[in-house]
C-alpha cells in the first residue's frame, strides 16, 4: 500500500513539475511485476511506436540480458529530477524506475516537420530546388545525403535556459581552419542568453561587429550553397527551430555568388557576376550621385540633359535630398507591405504602388520624373543582390550616403566612399578578413570574385589580416 | 606596432606617399624654375632618385633613428601634414566651398585619417587599394586630350643657366616627399619578396613615368607664359576635356585627388604615430587622436595662398635634410656600431 502511494506520489509530483500539461502522459505501468512510470508528451512522440519499443526491451530484460535497456533508440541512466526534464522537455520518452533509481531514456521522437520546399527568397534557375527545414535531423540529412564522407563533422549543445534550443555546427575536418572552429565553439558556449528561438539571436552573439550595417554570417536556407561553402573550409551553424543556416567565415564578395553562377554557363555566370558587383555600386551611390549633381555640380551635366533636368527640377517645392526621402520612404513602404501581404494581393500592392500612385506623385508634382528614375533603378540594383542581409543593409547605407551628397556635394560622397572603405577594411568574420580577396590581397582568388572561373575548386578562407605566411587555413 | 608588408603594398605605400598631394601641385613651380629644359632636368631628378632607392634599399639595416632622429622627423611630417592640409584646403576652397568654413572641410578630412589611424595598422598600410582603379582612369582621361598637345612646345633647350638648374633641382624635391618612408618600412617587407633590382627599377619607372608624364603634357598643352598663371595645370587640362555623357570631368578628379591626399595624409600621420611608438611605448590611441586635433588646429593658421606658399617655400630645404643629411648621419652611427 505504502508502495502503491508513493507511486501515486511521484507521478502527482512529475505532473506538477510539467504543470500539468494536457499533453503530458505520466503513468503507472508495470514492469517485471514492479511498478515504473512512464512519462513523455503525447504530441511529439506517436503512442504506437513508444508502446512496439516498450516491448522490445521489456523482452530484453526478461531474457535477463545484462544490457536490457541499451538499443539504438534507448539507453539506461541514473534517475535524477533533472535529468527526467531534460529527458522529456527535448522529446524523449523517460520510464522511471523508482525501485531502482533508474531511468530509460526512449529516443523516438515524431516532431511536426514540414515538407521540403524550395526557399522564397532564394530561388534559382537551375540548381537544387530543395530547401532546409526546422528540423536538425532533416537537415543534417540533407548534409549527410550530398556530402558522403566522414569528415563531415555535426557538433551539438543545446542552449537557452528559457528554450534550450538544439543548436549544431557543422564543418568539414580536414578543410576547416581549427582555430576557427575553436572560436566559433568558443562564442557559442559563451552565448549568455536565455531566450533562443532561432538564428537572429545567435548571430548577434557571434558577430564580430554587432553594429556593422555589413553580415558578417551568410544566411541560407539553400543545402547547395552550404554544401559549397562547407567544402571552402567554412562552418555551418543550425538551429533547430530555423531553416536558416548560418555560414562563416565569409568576406563581402560572398554576399555576391549565387549556385545559379555554377549552374550557368562560364561567361554567363561570370557576367552576372560583374553584373551583380556593378548593381552594389548604382544601390549605393546612384541616388546620392544625382542628389550631389543637381544640387551642387549641375555642370557636368551636358547641355541638352541639363536643360531638362532643370526644367523638371525647378517645378518641385523641395530640395533633391526630401524628394529622394519621399521617393524611397515610398518604395520601402510598398516593400514592406507586400512581404507582410499573401502573394496575390502583394504583387497588386507593388503594381498599385509602383505604377499608379507613383504616377500620380509626378503628376502631382511632389517629386520629378528623374528622382522617380533614380529611385527605381536604386531599388532595382539593391534586389539584384542573391543574399536578403546584404540587400538590408545597401539599402540602409545609401541614406547617409544621400546625406553626405546634399551637405556637400561629390565632397560628401568621396568622404563617405573613405569611411565604408575603412569600415569593409577593419569588418571581420569569426575574425578573417572580410573583404579578401582584394585585401588582404589574394592573386589566386582574386579572379574569383568578378568570374566564375570552369573548374571546380576549394579554396579556404582567408586567415589573416597581415600579409605572409599562414594564409591557408586547415591542414589539407 | 607589428605588421607584415608584401612587396606590393609596399610599393603601393610609397607611391601614394609621393604622389598624393603634390601630384597637382608641383609642376607649375617647376617650369616656371626651368623652363623648356624642365622635361630633361626631370630626367636627370629622375636619375637621383633612383640613384637614391638604391643607396636606402643598400643601407636601410643600418636605419635605426634613435629618439633625436625620430622625434626630428615627426616634426618634418607634421610640417608636411600641415602643408598638405593647407594646400588641399585651400585647393578645394577654390575649386569647389568659397563659402563653406574651412574648418568643417579640415575636421571632416583629418577626421578620416583619424578614423583610419585608429583602426588596426593593416586598415591605413590597404587604404590605398582603393585608389588602384582610380589612378589608371586619371591617366587615360588625361590621354583624351592627345590631339590638343603640342609637342613643339617642348623645344627649343639648353636654355637653362645654373641658378635656374638649382631653383629646378629644389622644386622638384617635391616629388621626392615620401620617399624617406622607404627606410622605415623596408624592414616590415616579407623576407621572402625581393625588393632589389628589378622590382626597385619597375617601381622607379612608374614613378618615373607619372611625373615625368605630367611636366611633358604641361609643357606640351600650355605656352610658357600660361603656366605662370595657373597653379594646377593638370586639372586645367582635365577641365577642357569632354566625354559624352560628363562635361566637367575635373570635377570628379579634384575629389579624386582629395580622396588621394587625405589617404596621403593618413600614411604619413600613421608613419609619424608609428616612430612615435618606437621610442613611447603605449596610448597610441591618445597619441593619434592629440596629432589629429593638432593636424585640426595648425592648418587654419596656413589657409591664404601666400602663407601656403611660404610654407612649400621652405619644404624643399627641409627636406633634402631629411632624406639626405639625417639618413646619412644614422646610418653612419649605426655602422660605426657595429663595426
Amino acid at each position: 500500500m505504502d508502495d502503491v502511494k508513493s507511486i501515486d506520489g511521484m507521478i502527482l509530483y512529475i505532473k506538477n513539475i510539467f504543470h500539468d500539461s494536457a499533453d503530458l502522459i505520466v503513468e503507472e505501468i508495470e514492469w517485471q511485476k514492479k511498478p515504473a512510470i512512464i512519462c513523455y508528451y503525447s504530441v511529439i512522440n506517436e503512442a504506437s511506436q513508444v508502446n512496439k519499443e516498450l516491448e522490445l526491451i521489456r523482452n530484453r530484460a526478461e531474457e535477463g540480458l545484462l544490457k536490457w535497456g541499451e538499443t539504438a533508440a534507448s539507453t539506461v541512466q541514473a534517475f535524477s529530477v533533472p535529468t527526467l526534464i531534460e529527458n522529456v522537455a527535448t522529446g524523449s520518452v523517460a520510464v522511471v524506475f523508482p525501485f531502482t533509481n533508474l531511468l530509460l531514456k526512449i529516443t523516438i521522437p515524431k516532431m511536426p516537420v514540414r515538407s521540403i520546399s524550395e526557399p522564397d527568397n532564394e530561388h534559382v534557375i537551375r540548381g537544387q530546388h530543395g530547401g532546409f527545414v526546422e528540423s536538425f535531423e532533416t537537415n543534417i540529412g540533407i548534409l549527410r545525403k550530398h556530402l558522403a564522407i566522414p569528415d563531415l563533422v555535426v557538433k551539438s549543445m543545446r542552449l537557452g535556459s528559457d528554450t534550450n534550443t538544439l543548436v549544431s555546427y557543422v564543418y568539414i575536418e580536414s578543410i576547416a581552419n581549427k582555430d576557427v572552429v575553436n572560436d566559433l565553439k568558443d562564442k557559442l558556449e559563451n552565448i549568455g542568453l536565455s531566450k533562443i528561438w532561432g538564428t537572429g539571436p545567435i548571430e548577434d552573439y557571434l558577430e564580430d561587429s554587432v553594429w556593422s550595417p555589413f553580415p558578417q554570417f551568410l544566411n541560407t536556407e539553400r543545402p547547395d550553397r552550404v554544401i559549397a561553402n562547407l567544402l571552402e573550409g567554412k562552418i555551418a551553424v543550425f538551429t533547430d527551430s530555423s531553416p536558416t543556416a548560418l555560414i562563416a567565415p565569409v568576406n563581402f564578395f560572398s554576399f555576391y555568388e549565387s549556385p545559379d553562377d555554377y549552374n550557368a554557363r562560364v561567361l554567363v555566370g561570370s557576367f552576372y557576376r560583374i553584373l551583380r558587383l556593378i548593381s552594389f555600386m548604382a544601390a549605393i551611390f546612384l541616388p546620392a550621385f544625382y542628389i550631389a549633381v543637381v544640387s551642387f555640380h549641375s555642370e557636368i551635366i551636358p547641355a541638352e540633359l541639363g536643360k531638362q533636368v532643370k526644367l523638371a527640377v525647378n517645378d518641385i517645392p523641395y530640395r533633391p535630398i526630401v524628394e529622394a526621402l519621399i521617393l524611397e520612404l515610398f518604395i520601402e513602404l510598398i516593400r514592406e507591405s507586400a512581404i507582410r501581404l499573401p502573394t496575390p494581393i502583394g504583387q497588386t500592392i507593388g503594381i498599385v504602388g509602383g505604377l499608379v500612385i507613383g504616377n500620380a506623385i509626378v503628376d502631382a508634382g511632389f517629386v520629378s520624373n528623374f528622382m522617380v528614375i533614380v529611385v527605381a533603378m536604386t531599388a532595382i540594383s539593391s534586389f539584384v543582390v542573391p543574399s536578403w542581409e546584404m540587400n538590408m543593409s545597401i539599402r540602409l547605407i545609401r541614406f547617409p550616403f544621400m546625406l553626405a551628397a546634399a551637405l556637400f556635394g561629390f565632397f560628401g560622397m568621396a568622404i563617405g566612399t573613405l569611411v565604408l572603405f575603412i569600415h569593409l577594411l577593419n569588418l571581420s568574420s569569426l575574425k578573417q578578413p572580410y573583404f579578401t580577396p582584394i585585401i588582404p590581397f589574394d592573386p589566386s582568388r582574386f579572379k574569383d570574385v568578378f568570374f566564375r572561373i570552369p573548374y571546380v575548386r576549394m579554396n579556404k578562407q582567408q586567415k589573416t589580416f597581415t600579409h605572409g605566411a599562414d594564409k591557408e587555413g586547415g591542414d589539407r | 606596432m607589428t605588421f607584415n608588408l608584401s612587396r606590393n603594398q609596399f610599393f603601393l605605400l610609397l607611391f601614394i606617399a609621393q604622389t598624393g598631394t603634390v601630384s597637382l601641385s608641383f609642376q607649375t613651380p617647376f617650369i616656371n624654375a626651368t623652363g623648356r629644359d624642365a622635361w630633361l632636368v626631370f630626367i636627370g631628378v629622375g636619375i637621383f632618385h633612383y640613384v637614391l632607392l638604391l643607396i636606402y634599399e643598400k643601407n636601410y639595416q643600418y636605419f635605426k633613428p634613435g629618439p633625436i632622429a625620430s622625434w626630428l622627423f615627426i616634426g618634418y611630417w607634421f610640417l608636411i601634414l600641415v602643408s598638405f592640409i593647407s594646400y588641399v584646403d585651400y585647393t578645394l576652397a577654390v575649386w569647389a566651398f568659397p563659402d563653406t568654413p574651412q574648418i568643417l572641410v579640415i575636421a571632416i578630412m583629418v577626421g578620416i585619417s583619424l578614423y583610419a589611424n585608429l583602426s588596426r595598422a593593416e586598415t591605413v598600410i590597404n587604404l590605398s587599394v582603393i585608389l588602384v582603379p582610380l589612378i589608371p582612369l586619371f591617366y587615360i582621361l588625361l590621354l583624351f586630350a592627345w590631339p590638343n598637345y603640342v609637342w613643339t612646345n617642348l623645344f627649343p633647350i639648353g636654355t637653362l643657366d645654373r641658378s635656374e638648374l638649382i631653383k629646378g633641382l629644389l622644386t622638384s624635391q617635391f616629388t621626392f616627399i615620401g620617399i624617406e618612408l622607404f627606410l622605415f618600412f623596408r624592414k616590415h617587407v616579407d623576407q621572402q619578396h625581393k625588393v632589389k633590382g628589378r622590382p626597385l627599377f619597375i617601381y622607379q619607372s612608374i614613378w618615373m613615368v607619372f611625373f615625368f608624364s605630367s611636366v611633358l603634357f604641361t609643357l606640351a598643352y600650355f605656352p610658357l607664359v600660361e603656366i605662370k598663371r595657373i597653379p594646377e595645370p593638370i586639372m586645367y587640362i582635365l577641365k577642357t576635356q569632354t566625354v559624352s555623357f560628363v562635361e566637367r570631368i575635373d570635377l570628379f578628379f579634384i575629389y579624386l585627388w582629395m580622396m588621394w591626399s587625405i589617404i596621403t595624409i593618413a600614411i604619413f600621420a600613421f608613419t609619424s604615430i608609428y616612430v612615435l611608438q618606437l621610442h613611447v611605448k603605449g596610448h597610441r590611441k591618445r597619441n593619434t587622436i592629440i596629432l589629429h586635433i593638432l593636424l585640426v588646429l595648425f592648418p587654419l593658421l596656413f589657409l591664404s595662398k601666400e602663407r601656403v606658399a611660404m610654407i612649400q617655400s621652405t619644404l624643399p630645404y627641409f627636406h633634402l635634410f631629411f632624406i639626405m643629411v639625417v639618413p646619412t648621419i644614422v646610418i653612419l652611427m649605426n655602422r660605426r656600431k657595429k663595426k
